[in-house]
């Protein structure tokens, strides 16, 4: 009897433990979200978008090579020690950059994330169940995010595969053509600065200022002169920006945010957001830091030939360090050895290690004023408008103004607006697009004794999108 | 069909009759209920029947033939010949039989299963006491033979003067004694009481039973390919897990200790590379318990440390001494029924269990002392001094040092003699087994206390270990396996990054060797010069604990419902508790620029199984068996993390105690959560026909949760032959074995990660807007609702064989394993916002052989010599991996160069990269050439193209990772009592990348040290014939791209271990029953041309491309040890 019961139990366990639980298999998702339940929320939504918006610089890096990238290649600096300098300083001063540089490649990711996540934005919030205001203020955003991605693109590989949609049908793409990629990058930024409010409540995100102000920069590297001055004209009647009185409190911890910005991403010095190594990425080892702040192998030094083009009353070379002196208290003399120190940048009082909390800067309201100064001096050759223009920046810097008599053609005063945007936005990602716009950037090389070549005016497309893209071409010379 | 011609039919086709039971029997185990009805249908039923002058032997066969009753008996011994008349209606078996044997010389017994045993009428009535010897054959005393009654548990040893005394129950026939390296023997108890045995020494023991998936079998009847590696024949010394006890002991199995940590992690291949992106590594089921054994928590990153892919061994939780025989499956007639986690071979580890009555008590010591074997080569003080100097000179600078920097200098520091030491090791080991009232007991308790050759590392270890098996009754038993472990691991600060995250080794090899340990105020020194933490700050500054507490065992129920159908419960767990304290001072450059970092990870892993097995055994006529498994499992694994790190702490002294002393701006917490599930069927029939022709069939069902929606299922059948050969007359008799087998079958690999068929979003960072931090997330991937298992098809043919009673012995496998549906995660394009796709595309194959020849060369009375040789040649090839032409892979740490390819025709992961041809030697040489920006001194690199340009288009194969063969070669000499042992292993024909001297070739500053191998013979305008360039502005030629000067031949042969041992004569000591001192060297001397620390590392682990960075050195190892049995 015994025995039997047992067999029963047995049974029991051999029918019921196993031949009932199929939906044991389903695979229950514990710290992830699913679309299920996670873009039907307005939280889904913004915070896709917030990934957008960090990826514009994640890690800081993106954002830091796009520094050091224009200001070595620019002509107008150098980078050395640390393995920086092995896989990307020495590459650039030589322009003997390749396809399998890691920046090249930090890049097109990170922007291309950043398209991806603002197109599943778009798409996702026009599922029919978000009200109206909230789609525009979604799709205006995702928008002019995604110009800003294919704008830098654009700029550094010319031009790239465009998605624009949530699931593609095909993961493979072409490369699209110049005026396919012009056009969207402009369809995009305009629309989103004919919905986007000139003042958002949250400073960081994108505003109709903010895409204006890549659209006019976009349209000035493109040579679209009337469009570059109706669209700063825009800007400026917004009213809502002004040059701020002092170059220097432009970069300022305690003036973030100043009436001078167009379009910043903003960085802090905690652990957890998008800080900046800038100042670690700057200095050299021995500079005197704060207590618990700390810098890389790599430095950055400005050459003497450019320290050397300011004029004598420029307030804005004044943040240019010559001599320093450094934790051991010896005082560094680097002027004379092509090894003067931007030091535009402040020291982050919250930095710790190498976090510093400054905003980078992509648009700002004087970058506004010296572009319509250049377009409409392009438009109509020299002008008092233009020179006006100049002189606003010029007397904020504490130097002479310039008179609409110095300038008898349009190249000699281009000549000057290329000089004026070099001493007022050195160190701050413009030197290439400036130098490359005003038909210097391989002359200024070849002239430094660099074997540079008219392909060098793009990047090449990164190796790893070569390898698993069978439609891409590379950029010739590559 | 009516039962009548059924019965008809199998007269007249016996071998019908044969193939009918088995489908009835395959149709049984499926529908258990119905045969729960069949079972004992025979023992109540009534015979009608009528004989007339025949032969007691075919009136049994007659009975067979129309029942399913099953007589044994013996002919010899039984008057079968017999002829009787008898006639009877509905008579009761009993009385059928009686009357039947009634005038003959034997009685019968009636088994559970409708099996009669028919025996001599003398034997069916004994019990009592019987007592004896067991000798070897030349008259010495046997300690420790297992004897047991044949069919029971019940059994006993012999103690150290060969005696034994064992209680023999109503019923009992015979006693089997048993011995490794002995002809077990069954002897007739009769109405002896007093029964001497001489044993007589076996061959490698064919008798021997094997643990296999889900049960065991005799060797002999073995139809797949399995090594054993048993207790004794582990490696000797110090192991600090299972996995290094058999390295180089198993053919096709190739184990590498990818750090030489204290503990450190561990990659095994049995029988090749078989997959790209999922794992690698065999399945470990321990006593029925398949347990997730990858690795638990990384012992790099947080706090300022690198990350470290070279993960600790979770191995290590097990003892060796616990350890009874390590079984590995690896052909698919053995790993199939494993399904979706057999491709990667299966590795079966089953622990000691207590036998005899007698209580055994042993005790294992040993302590012993390591060293690294050698230092990285790198320049002295002076020679340092000398160079940097040249160096600065040939650049057209002034000299770095002046004579008075070189008088203050005086003789530097030594980083590596600051970091290494000679480490002490000691392994205490308890045991205590036997048998008492019906229960089985092995208890054991360890210490395992090693320090590392770096200072502050080390493993200490304490597992306690638990076996019961209880007999209920002679039809139930119970068992319990538990294994309970505290792993307290101090790993150093390694693994993969470097400059300021650099770990103590690296920075021990680049640190200025003019710096001093520490400045006037008694701190570590920091180099003005270098942006590196001082090695001894890292040592003594950095603390990295990681303790585990793992809990694993499994509870089961073996019932037999009958004689030959038995079924078993099992229930088993696996808890593991995981946590990592990383705690980065201020004595470090990091720590001081943070205030001190600090950083805890834990991890909890649960492993849950459930399973239901059925198995039937039965003998048929003419010496056949049918045996049959069936069954259902159920296993969920589930893993949950949490790590918290925090900042800017005002001491050190709470250090990883009280986070909350941290900056609480400074603090992030993160957490994890994700589980897996299996749901599987199996089922195995194994037909031994006439002892001479085997059979296997297999198949498992397998359903994972981590699959796609439309792919939950996959079955994985095999099937397999074996030819016993020496049983037939052609086969000349000095063949104690020949056995042919061939198997075809097809196994799984379900290794990926979680949720990789499913659309999903994780965190991916944060906005900042206002100051503050707006949580951000993201697709998690390009999801793959397709995604299924990648399978693996293998075939298998190999010989056993056994030539003059044992004395030489082997086995020869050919195989060939083609994976397809390979689980590769493509990298997709860029521009579309993902990185990779998990896809099922693209094929490789492994083909190889493999051997193990046992040989006894020399057997006299005094001294013995045998030889154990294993040998396996594999060779890998990609064979598809889709649209894409390659893939690149296998990251040059520090370098962020790819330095394999993944490339069909290739073997996977070959090297990759450029080849250096020469040194320029002149400025003409330069001009001429594709690196028109190159310098006299600088290397050439071939122009592959001829384009004129060095780009990537100009990388080419440089080297293969796989070995042509691995080998291992193990000689042992007994002479009297004195034991050696010697054990050689080792490869040919692998490469490895030696990123660490890639790196020191470009240092990424000018004031790091520099490698002597490279410095000594560098590129001088008076060096011309160098083979090194000229070290001056490394960077300024091809700054860190992977070259051929890097990819190293690794092929060595190692004196793994030597062992020499010694029994202490102890006979006339009572209370002791055995003695045993030795003395071992590990690792004593390797023959290699590999220049890096140790040619078997890889600072990716258990990954698939090998890369020495900077690796932990190998330490030679002396030890003495005591192993006493009471």
């Amino acid at each position: 009897m015994k025995k039997n019961i047992l067999k029963s139990i047995l049974l029991v366990f051999f029918a019921m433990g196993f031949m009932s639980c199929e939906d044991l298999l389903q695979e229950k998702v514990y710290s992830e979200l699913e679309t299920s339940n996670f873009l039907t929320t307005k939280s889904g939504i913004d915070a896709l978008l917030y990934a957008s918006y960090n990826n514009m610089s994640p890690n800081s890096k993106a954002y830091m090579i796009t520094l050091f990238h224009s200001f070595i290649c620019g002509g107008i600096g150098w980078s050395t020690g640390g393995s920086f300098e092995l896989t990307v300083g020495k590459p650039l001063r030589e322009f003997t950059w390749l396809a399998t540089q890691p920046d090249f490649l930090s890049w097109w990711t990170n922007y291309y994330r950043g398209i991806r996540n603002a197109n599943i934005a778009i798409d996702a919030v026009k599922n029919g169940i978000f009200p109206e205001d909230y789609q525009t203020q979604i799709i205006s955003e995702a928008k002019a995010l995604r110009g800003y991605f294919y704008y830098n693109l654009y700029m550094y590989f010319g031009p790239v595969p465009l998605f624009i949609k949530s699931s593609p049908e095909n993961l493979i793409q072409p490369r699209a053509t110049d005026e396919e990629i012009r056009n969207q990058i402009e369809k995009d930024l305009t629309e989103a600065a004919n919905d986007l409010p000139v003042n958002q409540k949250l400073f960081g995100k994108v505003t109709k200022g903010a895409a204006l102000g890549i659209l006019c920069k976009f349209y000035l590297n493109t040579s679209q002169w009337q469009k570059c001055v109706n669209t700063a004209q825009e800007i400026i009647d917004l009213g809502e920006y002004h040059l701020v009185p002092k170059y220097s409190d432009i970069y300022s911890f305690d003036n973030e945010g100043n009436d001078e910005v167009v379009w910043v991403i903003a960085q802090a010095a905690s652990p957890v957001s998008e800080c900046s190594n800038i100042i670690a990425n700057t200095v050299p080892q021995d500079f005197k830091l704060l207590p618990g702040q700390m810098s890389y192998a790599a430095r950055n030094y400005l050459y003497d030939s450019f320290v050397n083009s300011f004029a004598g009353n420029d307030q804005r070379k004044d943040l240019i360090l010559k001599q320093w002196v450094n934790n051991k208290d010896i005082t560094i003399v680097g002027y004379g050895k092509d090894q003067s120190l931007p030091m535009k940048y402040p020291i982050d009082p919250k930095g710790i290690g190498d976090a510093n909390g400054i905003d980078f800067m992509r648009v700002r309201y004087a970058d506004i004023l010296l572009s319509l100064a250049e377009a409409l001096n392009e438009l109509n050759g020299p002008n008092q408008v233009s020179i006006d223009l100049i002189n606003q920046i010029r007397v904020r810097a504490g130097t002479n103004i310039v008179q609409l008599s110095d300038f008898s053609t349009k190249e000699s005063l281009r000549d000057h607006l290329l000089k004026e945007r070099l001493w007022e936005f050195y160190y701050e990602a413009m030197e290439r697009e400036d130098l490359l716009r005003h038909g210097k950037f391989i002359s200024n090389a070849q002239a430094r004794g660099i074997n540079a070549q008219d392909y060098h005016k793009v990047f090449p497309i990164p190796q790893s999108e070569v390898d698993t893209n069978p439609m891409i071409v590379q950029n010739p010379g590559y | 069909m009516t039962n009548f011609e059924l019965i008809n039919l199998w007269e007249r086709y016996p071998a019908l009759k044969t193939y009918l039971l088995i489908m009835k029997l395959s149709f049984i185990l499926c529908f258990l209920g119905m045969l729960q009805v069949s079972a004992s249908v025979y023992s109540q039923n009534k015979l009608t029947y009528s004989f007339e002058n025949k032969s007691i032997k075919n009136v049994l066969e007659e009975i067979e033939n129309t029942t399913e009753l099953r007589f044994f008996y013996n002919e010899d011994y039984l008057d079968m010949g017999k002829r009787v008349t008898i006639e009877g209606v509905e008579v009761d078996i009993n009385d059928f039989l009686a009357s039947l044997l009634e005038t003959s010389d034997a009685g019968f017994r009636f088994l559970d299963n409708n099996l009669v045993v028919i025996v001599p009428k003398e034997a069916e009535q004994q019990q009592g006491n019987v007592t004896g010897t067991v000798t070897d054959k030349d008259g010495s005393p046997l300690p420790a033979v297992t004897i047991v009654v044949t069919g029971t548990t019940l059994g006993t040893l012999t103690d150290v003067a060969g005696n034994y005394s064992i209680e023999i129950p109503q019923g009992a026939k015979t006693l089997t004694f048993s011995f490794i390296g002995m002809e077990t023997q069954v002897v007739t108890i009769g109405t002896q009481t007093q029964i001497n045995v001489t044993m007589a020494e076996s061959a490698i023991g064919l008798d021997e039973v094997v643990v296999i998936g889900y049960g065991t079998q005799k060797k002999s009847d073995l139809t797949g390919s399995l090594s054993q590696v048993t207790n004794e024949n582990f490696n000797k010394g110090v192991n600090s897990s299972i996995d290094q006890a058999i390295m180089g002991r198993a053919s096709g199995v190739q184990i590498r200790q990818t750090s030489s940590e204290p503990g450190g992690g561990i990659s095994i291949r049995i029988r090749g590379a078989s997959s790209i992106n999922a794992g690698n590594e065999p399945l470990f089921v321990i006593d029925g318990l398949p347990i997730d054994n990858s690795p638990t928590l990384s012992i790099g990153g947080g706090a300022g440390t690198s990350p470290n892919p070279n993960s600790q061994n979770p191995m290590s939780s097990l003892n060796p001494d616990n350890i009874q025989s390590i079984e590995i499956l690896k052909d698919a007639s053995a790993t199939a029924i494993y399904g979706s986690r057999g491709a990667n071979g299966v590795i079966l580890i089953t622990t000691k269990r207590g036998i005899g009555e007698k209580m055994q008590v042993d005790f294992n010591h040993y302590r012993g002392i390591q060293s690294i074997l050698r230092k990285y080569e790198v320049l002295g003080t002076s020679e340092y001094i000398d160079v940097i100097n040249a160096l600065s000179i040939e650049k057209g600078n002034s000299p770095v040092f002046s004579q008075s920097d070189i008088e203050s200098i005086g003789k530097g520091t030594d980083w590596q003699d600051e970091i290494f030491h000679t480490a002490n090791v000691q392994n205490y080991n308890l045991s205590f087994s036997g048998k008492t009232n019906n229960i089985n007991y092995f208890i054991s308790g360890n210490y395992y206390d090693q320090e590392g050759t770096v200072k502050n590392s080390g493993i200490k270890k304490y597992i306690l270990k638990n076996n019961l098996e209880s007999t209920i009754n002679d039809r139930l038993s119970i068992n319990l396996n538990m294994n309970t472990s505290v792993i307290n691991d101090n790993p150093i600060v390694g693994g993969i990054s470097h400059n300021e995250f650099a770990g103590a080794i690296y920075s021990a090899v680049f640190f200025d060797p003019t710096e001093k340990v520490k400045d006037e105020d008694g701190n570590y020194t920091i180099s003005p010069n270098l942006l590196m933490p001082n090695p001894v700050s890292v040592i003594e500054g950095i603390e990295n604990n990681v303790e585990t507490l793992r809990v694993l065992g499994n509870i089961s129920m073996n019932y037999k419902i009958t004689d030959a159908l038995s079924t078993k419960i099992n229930f088993g767990s696996d808890f593991q508790n995981a946590r990592r304290d990383v705690y980065n001072s201020k004595l470090t450059l990091l720590g001081l620029n943070n205030n001190g970092m600090a950083y805890i990870n834990s991890l909890n892993r649960s492993n849950i199984l459930g399973e239901y097995t059925l198995s039937y055994s039965k003998t048929l006529k003419g010496n056949s068996l049918i045996t049959a498994l069936a069954g259902a499992t159920y296993q969920t694994f589930t893993d949950r993390s949490y790590s918290s790190s925090a900042g800017n702490f005002p001491t050190d002294i709470t250090r990883t105690d009280n986070l909350s002393f941290g900056d609480p701006s400074k603090t992030v917490v993160a957490s994890n959560k994700n589980a897996n599930t299996l749901l599987s069927y199996l089922g195995r029939v194994s037909y031994n026909l006439y002892d001479r022709f085997l059979f296997t069939g297999s198949i498992r069902a397998d359903g994972s949760s981590r699959f796609g929606e439309n792919n939950k299922y996959g079955y994985f059948p095999s099937l397999a032959f074996a030819w016993k050969l020496h049983q037939e007359k052609f086969i000349p008799d000095f063949f104690s074995e020949l056995k042919l087998r061939a198997s075809w079958g097809m196994t799984g690999n379900q290794e990926i990660s979680n949720y990789a068929s499913l659309s999903t979003y994780s965190a991916a960072g944060y906005a900042l807007f206002n100051e503050s931090t707006y949580v951000a997330s993201q697709p998690s991937r390009l999801s793959n609702p397709n995604l299924k298992w990648e399978t693996t098809e293998q075939f298998n043919i190999g010989i056993d064989a056994d030539i003059f009673k044992g004395r030489i012995s082997g086995s020869f496998d050919y195989f060939v394993k083609n994976t397809r549906d390979m689980l590769i995660y493509l990298p997709t394009p860029l521009s579309t916002g993902y990185t990779n796709q998990l896809r099922n595309v693209g094929k490789m194959n492994n083909i190889g052989f493999e051997a193990i020849i046992n040989s006894r060369n020399i057997e006299q009375k005094n001294f013995k010599w045998n030889t154990i040789l294993n040998f396996s040649a594999i060779r890998n090839e990609v064979k598809d991996i889709g649209e894409l032409s390659m893939i690149l892979m296998g990251e040059a740490p520090g370098v962020g160069e790819n330095s394999t390819i993944v490339k069909p025709g290739l073997p996977l992961n070959s090297y990759y990269g450029y080849k250096i041809t020469g040194i320029f030697q002149t400025a003409e040489e330069v001009a001429g050439s594709a690196q028109i920006n190159s310098k006299p001194g600088n290397p050439i690199f071939e122009d592959t193209n001829s384009d004129g340009i060095i780009n990537s288009n100009d990388k080419q194969v440089l080297g293969n990772p796989f070995p042509d063969f691995t080998f291992g070669i193990i000689n042992n000499f007994n002479y009297k009592n004195f034991e050696l042992s010697i054990n050689f292993n080792g490869q040919y024909g692998n490469d490895l990348l030696n990123a660490t001297e890639l790196l020191l070739m470009y240092p990424s500053n000018f004031r790091r040290n520099r490698s002597s191998i490279q410095t000594r013979d560098r590129w001088t305008p008076q060096n011309p014939g160098a083979k090194w360039p000229s070290g001056t502005d490394p960077n300024t030629y091809g700054g860190g791209a992977v070259s051929n000067y890097f990819v190293e031949d690794a092929s060595y042969i190692r004196l793994q271990s030597l062992q020499l041992s010694y029994i202490l004569p102890t006979k006339k000591l009572n209370f002791i029953d055995m003695v045993r001192i030795d003395i071992t060297g590990q690792n004593l001397f390797t023959i290699t041309n590999y220049t890096g620390g140790n040619p078997d590392s890889n600072v990716y682990g258990q990954g698939n491309y090998h890369i020495d960075f900077f690796s932990y050195p190998l330490a030679k190892i002396w030890t003495m040890g005591i192993n006493m049995k009471f």
